[in-house]
């Protein structure tokens, strides 16, 4: 009894720190009085349509109840149920004297695990138009919500985003509960700790962090809670929201916390010592501290075989290497370095570029945007239309602007090889990350020649060892080096060998059992 | 502190791009060739690739020549290039340039490092291009009577060295590192044909101490430089048997030579070995003398260790007493083994050469006769 | 000024700014400037015995950072000769690794305008070079560190396989014969080949962020024995290739190997510029560390915050970088830093280390 009554008072505390607070009555409590309470709460919230009420009369004394639910949000089927029950036993034919009553209700009448005391109209109101039903008895003082919103879910499918050859074909949903539930299932551990959060000042998210309570660097758990805790945002539509709230750099293009649908990727990231963030409403979980590597790791890499995970591994730096400076080299290899590349190769280009109007940044532009505007379009469309514009962008308007002599050929191959190695970076993020960076690798480029990539190269070298995620260095284990680290950096190494959890964590408990 | 990183972004935005050459731009050289004019000047000819027109054949349309030979007089090449500049538009741009000819009555008359000046101080021009010496005009064996491009055909038939008739090829970078220590050395010679054709034919001799032309090698006598500084990949060596038969040609798989000096009371003298593993290659076979016999082949061996003795004594008595020069390294020999010795002769060390004394050993195995051992004796 | 814990290096760290700093513009005349003196093949063995000697002094110099373990060397040395005297030191260490920035900035620039970007204004190419250093510098000790981190493997690996594949034009016969005039040249050429060795004083600075300090022996060794191995594999390489009569010849005789030989078959066939390019890396994790230096000597002696002498010290480096006239005064003044830079470094901390013994028994 104690423990009810001190949550509904902290509820009452948080209550008070609600902005709106001041232009309402906020702490006029459920009085008992059926007819005042009712009348107070149709005034906070009967003005929508969508709010019901049903009176009953309950036991030998037709004591007068009122429900009040949302449609559509509560869960009927709950609601029916317990009501029913609760009118058929009629309070066993006794008359129940006011101060039992509360208690009656809670250990007979409705034993449901959900039910809840308000003692305020306003916490009342509140549980009510977040999908909760709504129960207020004559003579009791405080009302009862039980049940949650009826659940609107869809199943949980393969997430679109990471589809995988092979792995679990299971992905996070929009709610919250289940995908907490969900890796509870996958942990199978008693030490996997999920805390949860109510964040938004309006509206009020529930945020779940989980994370592996004897393997996770408790300095680091303590940093990922200051910083939750301190969001102050009206309402979280979306763990990009959180993302961007407890990121170390806004100005960095990189991202410093990592998002998934996977459960296996989250599960794997708490194994190591890292904590995951899960918000309500949105199948996206967030991981933090994220390294400049995972961004180029897919869960599969563990699944095949190690020479496999490793190669494939290895394509992807090569990839993300070619992403970013195959346009810049090529600029300075045509406009500044013509002595560097074979001499037939330096004919071939110099023959395709005769005539081209441009020189070869502002065709490199040309050619990188419009491509950029296709993935765009491409992306916001129905799929089947979304082909044909991939057709009509890349077939036709790229042999159109070779023809017409716009740009020329071999810019064509340059600008499609960066945009296919753009896309197989696994994450999506990271991929445009490049994509930007990549434009600005090119001025330094035309302006400075195969100088000017190192000079980018410095820059972003020395950007990237100032960067931290959750005062992990962003490079590590590259730099600072972190030997251990390596068996699991850019190749995979056989997984008896990876007997040790990331160095880098500081993980308390260091090898894997 | 990030405000910096604004600040440096703007930098390169405000200024510009004063390096920047369009590639379509370049007047890309492959070859250059210096001749001698009238009234002590030099005509220098450059041969620009037309990429244009090399990818247009390609494709099979109509065969146009894909290269432009421009000529111009001057008293050296630096002011020749600018006077190019005045004839045809775009930058002269030297990094792909692959072969670089001289006509033998200039570098009869001027010093080689002095000509070449231009082309060692230049920060684009490839260490690796190949220098030729041409008799008689130089400008004409960079025109063609085929469709390819002159100076990279020729390039190509250096590089390759199938036979010990072609001399090793000579390399910018070669010619400044002898010419720099004084060394004596050979260059390879073109010549164009008749027919409109560029054939390799001997050897240039430069002495180191004047960097002039001095004379020529012919192709035989290259052969003899050949087995005698061991660098040729591949080739043959003929054997006579006796007067009345026909040849033997024994085809070299591997080949090394070695000289190595002796000084005896003060007395300078060579001793070369040369060691050679090869295969019969033809073998016209009147007796019918079955390669499956060791002593067949052993004779053969024999005959041919003969020629190759006589080939390299040749030429080193040519450079003994015609020309007065070391172009095969004896004098790098005597460096390592008699440093001391060789500070004090090598002031004067073509004349100290010609004077020396050299023997000849010749070790060549066959080690098979290919696919016939022996010729049929039904016909 | 009391740095935070946060702010260690790791071993594996100190070594590479040791070697990083060593490694710089230096090396692409190294091969001249060894054999000048000389003029047999041998230098290598001259760069050897100088890498040597080098080593012993740095142990004297880790000797002399152990008795102030907590201290840098700007400001130990006012422990140990006063105020005022060791404040002129300290300016004179100071004033010695910002020439040695500004000739790094200096030779990076001639270098690339020379060979990169013909045309392009030298405040141009200078200008963002050192603004990335400024941006680097401030995130401290540990950014510098991780990014010398990155450099490190990318530029010694390519340096050497650059190295590697000119070895079809090495020819054995030009390193020949191995100590033909005795023993007599290779002394000649000793100092030569030590002052190329210039760098390893930051040890003096550094020493006091390691975080294993115990280990400073075994770092400078190896941080030394590392550019040795180095130095001698190019010597052994380019003048193999080059002949000495040819390393004397040339400017920048690493630059001519590479230009001496193309690879066909790869999408480059030169590798000159392309090593430069990779090269203006180390050249700039020297210029960074110097930078890092003098910033923070600075700041220790005026004790003030280091933050304004980055910003501060930027124009300056700019200004000296700009001073000589040609590429003779260049390797005039690289020649007398490095000798001011053996003098100073030579004796100074020996005399300390005395000076600090004699002081310990006193009390």
């Amino acid at each position: 009894m104690r423990w009810r009554g001190r949550k509904s008072s902290k509820r009452v505390q948080n209550e008070s720190l609600q902005p709106h607070a001041a232009a309402n009555p906020d702490h006029q409590p459920i009085s008992g009085s059926i007819l005042a309470d009712l009348a107070a709460v149709k005034e906070s919230i009967g003005h929508n349509s969508d709010v019901r009420f049903r009176e009953y009369r309950f036991g030998p004394d037709k004591i007068p109840i009122v429900v009040v639910y949302v449609a559509g949000l509560s869960d009927k089927e709950l609601i029916n149920d317990y009501i029913v029950n609760m009118l058929l036993m009629d309070g066993d034919g006794r008359h129940i004297n006011n101060h039992e009553l509360r208690d009656y209700l809670f250990d007979r009448a409705m034993p449901i695990c959900e039910l809840k005391e308000a003692s305020t109209i306003n916490s009342f109101t509140s549980s009510v138009m977040t999908g909760a039903a709504g129960l207020l008895v004559e003579g009791v003082a405080g009302g009862f919500t039980f049940g949650e919103s009826q659940v609107l879910k869809r199943n949980m499918e393969e997430p679109p985003s990471e589809s995988m050859v092979r792995g679990p074909r299971i992905g996070f949903i929009e709610s919250l509960s289940h995908n907490t539930a969900l890796l509870r299932r996958l942990a199978k551990t008693d030490s996997l700790a999920i805390t949860s959060y109510q964040i938004g000042d309006r509206a009020k998210k529930e945020v779940a962090i989980a994370y592996i309570s004897d393997i996770v660097d408790p300095k680091l758990l303590e940093e990922v809670k200051r910083r939750i805790t301190r969001i102050k945002i009206d309402a979280l539509q979306e763990s990009g929201y959180i993302e961007q709230l407890i990121e170390d750099d806004f100005l960095s293009p990189f991202p410093q916390v990592q998002n998934t649908e996977r459960p296996d990727r989250v599960l794997a990231a708490v194994l190591e010592g890292r904590v995951a963030i899960f918000l309500d409403g949105t199948p996206f979980a967030l991981i933090a501290p994220v390294t400049f590597n995972m961004l180029l790791q897919t869960p599969e890499d563990y699944y095949e075989r190690w020479m496999i995970g490793s190669l494939i591994r290895m394509l992807r730096y090569l990839t993300a290497f070619i992403s970013l400076f195959t346009p810049a080299v090529y600029i300075s290899f045509v406009s500044f370095h013509q002595g560097l590349i074979p001499t037939k190769l330096v004919f071939s280009i110099a023959a395709s570029r005769e005539g081209v109007p441009f020189p070869p940044l502002i065709e490199v532009l040309i050619m990188e945007v419009s491509i950029e505007i296709l993935r765009e379009a491409g992306l916001r469309l129905p799929k089947a239309i979304g082909q044909s514009i991939g057709i009509v962008g890349g077939l036709i308007i790229g042999e159109a602007a070779v023809q017409a002599g716009i740009v020329s050929p071999i810019m064509v191959i340059v600008v499609a090889v960066t945009a296919i190695t753009s896309f197989s970076i696994p994450q999506y993020n990271a991929g445009i990350a490049l994509r930007m960076l990549r434009f600005i690798a090119m001025f330094f480029a035309a302006v400075f020649g195969l100088y000017g990539v190192i000079l980018f190269f410095l820059l972003l070298g020395a950007h990237l060892v100032k960067l931290k995620s959750f005062g992990m260095p962003y490079l590590s284990p590259v730099s600072p080096y972190r030997v251990k680290d390596w068996l699991d950096m850019i190749i995979r190494a056989p997984l008896f060998l990876m007997k040790k959890r990331p160095d880098q964590l500081q993980t308390k408990d260091q090898t894997r059992k | 502190m990030r405000r910096c990183l604004y600040v440096l972004l703007f930098v390169p935005l405000l200024s510009g791009c004063w390096s920047s050459k369009p590639i379509e731009e370049l007047n890309i050289i492959v070859g250059s060739a210096v001749d001698k004019e009238e009234g002590n000047k030099l005509s220098s000819t450059l041969q620009y690739v037309v990429p244009a027109a090399l990818q247009n054949n390609k494709g099979g349309g109509t065969a146009v020549k894909p290269y432009v030979n421009i000529t111009e007089k001057g008293v050296s090449l630096e002011p020749i290039g600018w006077e190019m500049t005045l004839k045809k538009e775009g930058f002269i741009f030297g990094a792909h340039q692959k072969t670089i000819v001289i006509a033998s009555d200039v570098a009869k008359e001027l010093n080689l490092e002095e000509l070449m000046d231009l082309h060692y101080r230049d920060v684009d021009i490839r260490g690796s291009a190949n220098v030729f010496i041409a008799k008689g005009r130089a400008s004409d064996t960079l025109e063609l009577s085929d469709k390819s491009i002159p100076a990279m055909h020729i390039n190509e038939i250096a590089n390759q060295q199938l036979t010990t008739r072609l001399l090793k090829p000579v390399t910018l970078t070669d010619t400044f590192a002898k010419l720099e220590s004084g060394t004596s050395f050979l260059m390879q010679q073109i010549v164009k044909t008749k027919k409109g054709e560029v054939k390799f034919d001997g050897a240039a001799i430069i002495k180191g101490k004047t960097g002039k032309m001095i004379g020529t090698f012919n192709k035989k006598e290259i052969e003899g430089i050949n087995w005698l500084t061991g660098d040729s990949k591949s080739g043959t060596v003929k054997a006579y048997r006796s007067k009345k038969e026909h040849p033997v040609f024994f085809q070299l798989k591997t080949l090394d030579s070695e000289i190595t000096p002796k000084v005896i009371n003060g007395r300078i003298s060579f001793d070369v070995k040369i060691k050679s593993d090869g295969r019969v290659a033809e073998y016209w076979n009147p007796h019918e003398r079955p390669a499956f016999e060791n002593k067949n082949v052993r004779s053969i061996e024999r005959e041919a260790e003969k020629e190759v003795v006589r080939l390299v004594g040749n030429v080193v008595k040519k450079m003994q007493e015609e020309y007065k020069v070391d172009v095969a390294g004896f004098g790098s020999q005597l460096r390592i083994h008699y440093p001391r010795l060789w500070n004090e002769v090598k002031g004067d060390w073509d004349k100290t050469f010609s004077e020396a004394e050299v023997t000849y050993h010749a070790d060549l195995t066959i080690q098979d006769y290919g696919m016939i051992g022996k010729k049929n004796t039904q016909n | 000024m009391n740095r935070l814990p946060a702010d260690r290096i790791s071993t594996s760290q100190t070594t590479i700014i040791l070697i990083n700093m060593m490694l710089a513009a230096g090396i692409l005349t190294l091969p001249r400037v060894a054999t000048e003196k000389m003029m047999t093949p041998d230098a290598w063995i001259a760069v050897i015995v100088g890498g040597l000697i080098s080593m012993v002094i740095a142990l004297i110099m880790v000797k002399l950072c152990e008795q102030y373990p907590d201290k840098t060397f700007y400001q130990y040395n006012q422990v140990i000769v006063g105020k005022t005297l060791g404040s002129i030191i300290s300016l004179a260490v100071v004033f010695y690794f910002l020439l040695l920035a500004a000739l790094e900035v200096r030779v990076m620039a001639e270098t690339t305008g020379l060979f990169l970007l013909q045309g392009t204004p030298i405040w141009a190419i200078i200008m963002p070079f050192i603004w990335i250093g400024l941006y680097l510098t401030l995130g401290g000790i540990n950014a510098v560190a991780r990014l010398l981190e990155i450099i490190f493997p990318i530029t010694v690996l390519f340096f050497i396989v650059v190295v590697f594949l000119g070895l079809k034009i090495f020819e054995l016969d030009n390193l020949r014969p191995v100590l033909g005039m005795g023993i007599k040249p290779i002394i000649d050429g000793v100092p030569a080949t030590a002052l190329s060795y210039s760098g390893y004083e930051i040890i003096l600075i550094i020493y006091m962020f390691m975080q294993n300090q115990e280990k400073a022996k075994k770092v400078v060794l190896i941080g030394i024995g590392v550019p040795l191995i180095f130095y001698t594999l190019t010597l052994v390489v380019i003048v193999g290739a080059l002949s000495v009569e040819g390393v004397l010849s040339q400017t920048w005789p690493v630059l001519t190997f590479i230009r001496g030989y193309e690879i066909t078959g790869l999408f480059f066939e030169r590798f000159d510029s392309l090593l430069l390019v990779i090269w203006i890396m180390e050249i700039f994790s020297t210029f960074i560390v110097s930078y890092f230096a003098v910033a923070m000597g600075l700041a220790q002696v005026f004790k003030k915050d280091t933050k304004i002498f980055y910003w501060g010290v930027l124009p300056v480096v700019y200004l000296i970088a700009m001073t000589p006239k040609n590429i003779n005064s260049l390797f005039a003044f690289g020649g007398w830093i490095s000798k001011f830079g053996f003098v100073l470094f030579g004796t100074i901390p020996g005399l300390l280390l005395l000076l600090s013994y004699i002081r310990r028994k006193n009390t």
